[in-house]
């Protein structure tokens, strides 16, 4: 009977102690988890905005632009958006761009120190023709973020798609308007 | 002497209907064939139907465009409304090289790769049964029509979408398997019009 007790006076404050040494940790991670979660969301968030208005914007908070692909995303989605702006002004197609929804399942998050690996299944509407921009790749994605100035920003993007998005990995993309709209009255005008 | 199948006018032609088909027998020529002709409508009510999960009747891969524009064109030319009938698609045996066809085992070259299928489609199939296509421009291309894409610009075409709408400019497509708008597929395009199925 005396050994029980003074066992239970040895193990439950280490149980106790336990519990209050881990408690912030798993809370820490919980709180980076949801950040890197905003992150992710706020970007498509911010991109959907961007391309429903057509006005271009700042995406450096989502997005870490040392990183060729993810600098290639803000190139292509600049070059989206002034395609609509000249097809609309001529008047070569109707706008039926409507921002549908998008839904978000996090698979799993890994964190390691300033770097994570966040595992995405993304599923849109399904109903009528729901035609979403190109930067939204359905199905799995895989995110790397980096933090940087402790912020959680996307690094590289893996998805299953015939096509990159962002072109290229490893070059730089450049914007030549001119180019584009010339491209888009050859086309709409049969040559 | 043989001839090269005639493309039906009115003058020679007898119209029957058969199902959703309408045939077109030419009369004249020396090598009997008949042309049949359809609606893009059945094109794209079949890409819509199948632009989010693949038809069970079909194979399906991970690259999985070409095969699913195929099934879209094939069942413009079938003559029975199911989906998972042999009749309510239309197409050609042969090799892996030289037919066009497809099932739950999988699918022909012309069938299933961006390259083969566009050349297959304007080749001239002189007296051989098969789809024909006229190629076009965007200016140019139907509800139902063929676009293939060279998204790198390096003159190797990667991608083929169905377009079904088209005047909103609204593609359905496999691989991803959702709708895209016409102004976002960035690089090179060629089109094709599917026109009528030369039946010897």
């Amino acid at each position: 009977m005396r050994n029980r007790q003074l066992l239970a006076c040895i193990v439950l404050p280490l149980i106790f102690l336990g519990l209050i040494g881990c408690y912030p940790s798993s809370q820490r991670t919980l709180a980076e988890e949801a950040r890197i979660k905003q992150t992710i969301e706020g970007y498509y968030a911010k991109s959907l905005e961007m391309w429903m208005s057509l006005t271009m914007g700042d995406l450096s908070g989502y997005l870490d632009l040392d990183s060729v692909q993810t600098y290639n995303k803000v190139i292509v989605l600049e070059e989206l958006i002034e395609r609509w702006k000249h097809a609309l002004k001529r008047g070569y197609t109707e706008d039926r761009r409507e921002k549908h929804k998008l839904y978000f399942r996090f698979d799993s998050i890994e964190i390691a120190g300033d770097k994570a690996v966040a595992r995405v299944f993304l599923s849109g509407e399904t109903a009528g023709m729901p035609t979403y921009p190109l930067f939204v790749n359905l199905g799995e994605n895989t995110y790397r973020l980096r933090r940087v100035d402790n912020r959680w920003r996307i690094n590289e993007h893996n998805y299953s798609s015939k096509f990159l998005y962002e072109r290229s990995k490893t070059e730089k993309l450049e914007l030549d308007i001119e180019k584009i709209q010339e491209e888009i009255d050859r086309e709409h005008r049969g040559f | 002497m043989i001839s090269a199948p005639n493309t039906v006018d009115a003058d020679n032609a007898s119209n029957i209907h058969v199902g959703n088909a309408q045939l077109a027998s030419s009369a004249t020529s020396a090598v009997q064939s008949t042309d049949l002709q359809y609606s893009s409508s059945r094109a794209v009510s079949y890409a819509n139907a199948f632009v989010h999960n693949n038809n069970p009747y079909f194979y399906s891969t991970t690259l999985n465009c070409t095969n699913f524009v195929s099934q879209a064109v094939s069942y413009r030319f079938g003559s029975t409304t199911g989906y998972s009938s042999p009749t309510s698609f239309r197409m050609v045996s042969g090799t892996y090289t030289s037919g066009w066809f497809a099932g739950s085992g999988g699918g022909s070259g012309p069938w299933e790769n961006v390259t083969r299928n566009w050349d297959y489609m304007i080749s001239g199939k002189v007296n051989l049964n098969g789809p024909r296509v006229n190629v076009t421009n965007w200016a140019g291309l139907l509800d139902g029509g063929v676009v293939q894409i060279d998204f790198n610009s390096d003159g190797r075409f990667d991608h083929s979408a169905i377009c079904v709408n088209r005047a909103s400019g609204i593609f359905a497509q496999n691989t991803q398997n959702t709708y895209r708008f016409h102004q976002e597929y960035i690089g090179p395009k060629r089109y094709y019009n599917p026109s009528f199925f030369r039946v010897h």
